[in-house]
């Protein structure tokens, strides 16, 4: 299943190559803390767009490179493990936290394909 | 100060029961802010719940993932965006929301969705003091 996650290309290439990391912290000493949102490709997109969450964090860190989604192709199982009562899938927002499918989704992270779209 | 005791219960009651998701617990505080305007905020894994002088009240006693509640700033976020485009960044902002009805009511939404700070107030307002023109662009960082 296509994943998509709203981020600029900086932190893109980041989690590429490292991996989804909640404990990022941003310019500034903020600890994110707070899972891995993604959506489904094929949506619905009820809590917005991924391209203007994209374009949302890009405008508070200009220097990191413009927006960016970042698509990844997750397993239907990994996928179901992040679902639950509050976060169904037909509500297409999937978010992945410590618990809830994070840990799987990290495991497998290396053999996952991935590719970074540009968001104009 | 106002009574928040009922909205108190049908919170407690909205959380206990996720049955529709993130989507529907929107929905509840939007019905539930109809009738009281209300401060959510997230502490040590709890939603807080204050009158909108800031003074708390109570403490929701039903745990609450963070990300449940990011997800619910961001529903509304979406909302709002709905009925005026780019009215609100994913991140903070103040907008409205419409709610069907008889009769219909209109929700003024000022929240905060960042990284160290999460918070959201809900107020019922008349349609008379709403415009495009009228709302607010306030945005916040992440």
């Amino acid at each position: 299943m296509i994943l998509l996650h709203g981020t600029t290309r900086l932190r893109a290439d980041r989690i590429i190559s490292e991996g989804p990391d909640p404990s990022y912290q941003e310019p500034g000493g903020q600890t994110l803390d707070g899972g891995f949102s993604t959506n489904l490709e094929i949506g619905p997109f009820l809590f917005g767009s991924v391209e203007g969450y994209a374009i949302g964090k890009s405008r508070e860190f200009p220097n990191e490179g413009g927006p960016v989604v970042l698509a990844v192709d997750v397993p239907a199982e990994i996928v179901q493990k992040a679902a639950s009562d509050w976060f169904p899938l037909k509500q297409g927002l999937i978010q992945f936290d410590y618990g809830s499918g994070l840990e799987e989704l990290l495991d497998v992270w290396p053999n996952l394909s991935k590719e970074i779209r540009s968001v104009t | 100060m106002n009574d928040l005791r009922p909205i108190l219960e049908h919170l407690e009651n909205a959380l206990a029961d996720p049955g529709q998701g993130v989507i529907g617990l929107v929905d509840k505080l939007l019905m539930a802010s109809r009738q009281q305007d209300i401060r959510l905020g997230w502490q040590n894994g709890a939603c807080v719940l204050s009158d909108l002088n800031g003074e708390q009240i109570d403490s929701v006693g039903v745990p609450l993932r963070k990300s449940v509640f990011r997800a619910t700033l961001a529903r509304i976020a979406a909302l709002c965006n709905e009925r005026y485009p780019d009215s609100v960044s994913p991140y903070g902002g103040r907008g409205t929301i419409a709610i069907e009805g008889d009769p219909s009511t209109l929700i003024r939404a000022t929240f905060v969705n960042t990284p160290d700070t999460l918070s959201l107030d809900l107020t019922a307002v008349s349609p008379e003091v709403v415009s495009p023109i009228g709302l607010s662009h306030a945005k916040s960082s992440d």
